[in-house]
């Protein structure tokens, strides 16, 4: 299989990004496929924090870029799953200290070695997300289900297709079904009348995201909350595996029903 | 009265027959969920062609005054608004005409489209 360079974006910031980074880069990386997340947010950097490996630090890619190090010395290896590996950027740097041309030479680079490079796009439509998204094919989309945030994944969305990255995929993240159901809030297919675009996954919004942010544990490491099954559905549908979407308004199985299951029970 | 006109009517986008329930009502008998995929649909449609609700203004004060050499038109009667329809969006504008012949005002649509 070739390797798929996908970079991770949004117009509006704060919507998931870095999260959906780290969850699907992780899941890619347990079903057997070698993973490279890189942070391709300079300045901001977070993509390490989130995956919990920010003590393992030594070279950043703007040290590969200014020929303080080799790129390999930049990656780090993910000791909990098999195949998983990140690449931090710069905290202290701006946007500028990356250029296009850089990027498009640092995925080739990674082309060489991983089945998949995963980038997380800083939110926006500036020289950060140009660049970060400079080396990548192929693009998902984060938005959540609110005017602002889809309004400006539509902008983001046309820049991506003006840049010729295909396919460009949508991720509704922090659906809350209970609202949807009331009409409080945008279903996904209102989201999808608008911008007319695949979809590739739906999210719920879940306590557990922020439980595994504090852990620096990527949900679909292990866990069966609904975020994590989603994530590990999206990982799946991105290696062509035709997944049917989760029916978040299905009362989520309780504690009891759980260990019955793990018991062989459930009949 | 069809959701999409009570959207359109809520937005200010409808037609001129379009205000047989005052606003306020509307308001609150749409839910949030509905307003916001309504507001979207609009904002959208003026960001895809970079033209807002202001210079959509100015533009149908231009073309009145290239269709009054033509026709006998009734400004306020006039109503243009974008839509999108599978990734192309088209500028709608129905214009009813006064008919010369003295027989009740046919309305004329015209339409023009560009993909996005
Ligand atoms: N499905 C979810 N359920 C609950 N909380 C979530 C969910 N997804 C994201 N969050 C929370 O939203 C916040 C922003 O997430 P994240 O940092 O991944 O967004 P981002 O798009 O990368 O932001 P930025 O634009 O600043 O880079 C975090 O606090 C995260 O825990
Ligand atoms: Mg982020």
């Amino acid at each position: 299989m070739a390797p798929r360079v996908i970079v991770v974006t949004s117009g509006k910031g704060g919507v998931g990004k870095t999260t959906a980074t780290a969850n699907i880069a992780a899941a890619l990386a347990i079903s057997g496929n070698k993973v490279v997340a890189v942070d391709g947010d300079v300045g901001l950097r977070n993509l390490d924090v989130i995956m919990g490996l920010e003590n393992r630090i030594v070279y950043t890619l703007v040290d590969a870029l200014e020929g303080n190090c080799r790129l390999n010395q930049t990656l780090i290896k993910d000791k909990r799953v098999d195949n998983l590996f990140m690449i931090p950027t710069a905290q202290s740097k701006t946007k500028d200290a990356v250029t296009s041309d850089q990027m498009v030479n640092v995925c080739a680079e990674l082309r060489k070695d991983f089945d998949f490079v995963l980038i997380d796009s800083p939110a926006g439509i500036e020289a950060g997300f140009r660049n970060a998204a400079a080396g990548a094919d192929e693009a998902l989309v984060i938005t959540t289900p609110e005017v602002s945030a889809v309004r400006d994944a539509d902008r983001i969305i046309g820049l991506l297709e003006s840049m010729e990255k295909s396919p460009i995929f949508l991720v509704v993240n922090r659906i809350r079904p209970q609202m949807v159901k009331r009409g409080d809030m945008l279903g996904v297919s209102d989201v999808l009348d608008i911008l007319q675009i695949g979809l590739i996954g739906m999210i719920p919004d879940d306590e557990n995201v922020v439980k595994s942010a504090n852990e620096g544990k990527p949900l679909t490491f292990g866990d069966e909350s609904r975020a994590s099954v989603a994530f590990k559905n999206i990982a799946a549908r991105i290696t062509g595996e035709n997944i049917p979407f989760m029916n978040l308004e299905a009362p989520q199985k309780g504690f009891f029903a759980r260990i019955r299951d793990a018991f062989g029970g459930g009949r | 009265m069809s959701i999409k006109s009570i959207i359109s009517s809520l937005l200010g986008t409808g037609g001129a027959h379009s205000k047989d329930i005052s606003p306020e009502k509307q308001l609150k008998d749409v839910s949030s969920g509905k307003q916001a995929k309504g507001r979207l649909a609009f904002i959208i449609a003026h960001d895809r062609v970079d033209i807002g609700p202001g210079k959509m203004d100015q533009m149908k004060k231009d073309m009145i005054e290239v269709l009054k050499k033509y026709f006998d038109i009734n400004e306020s009667q006039i109503d243009l608004k974008l839509e999108n329809e599978e990734g192309s969006t088209a500028l709608l504008a129905t214009i009813p005409i006064n008919s010369v012949l003295g027989r009740n005002g046919r309305t004329a649509r015209s339409e023009c489209s560009s993909r996005k």
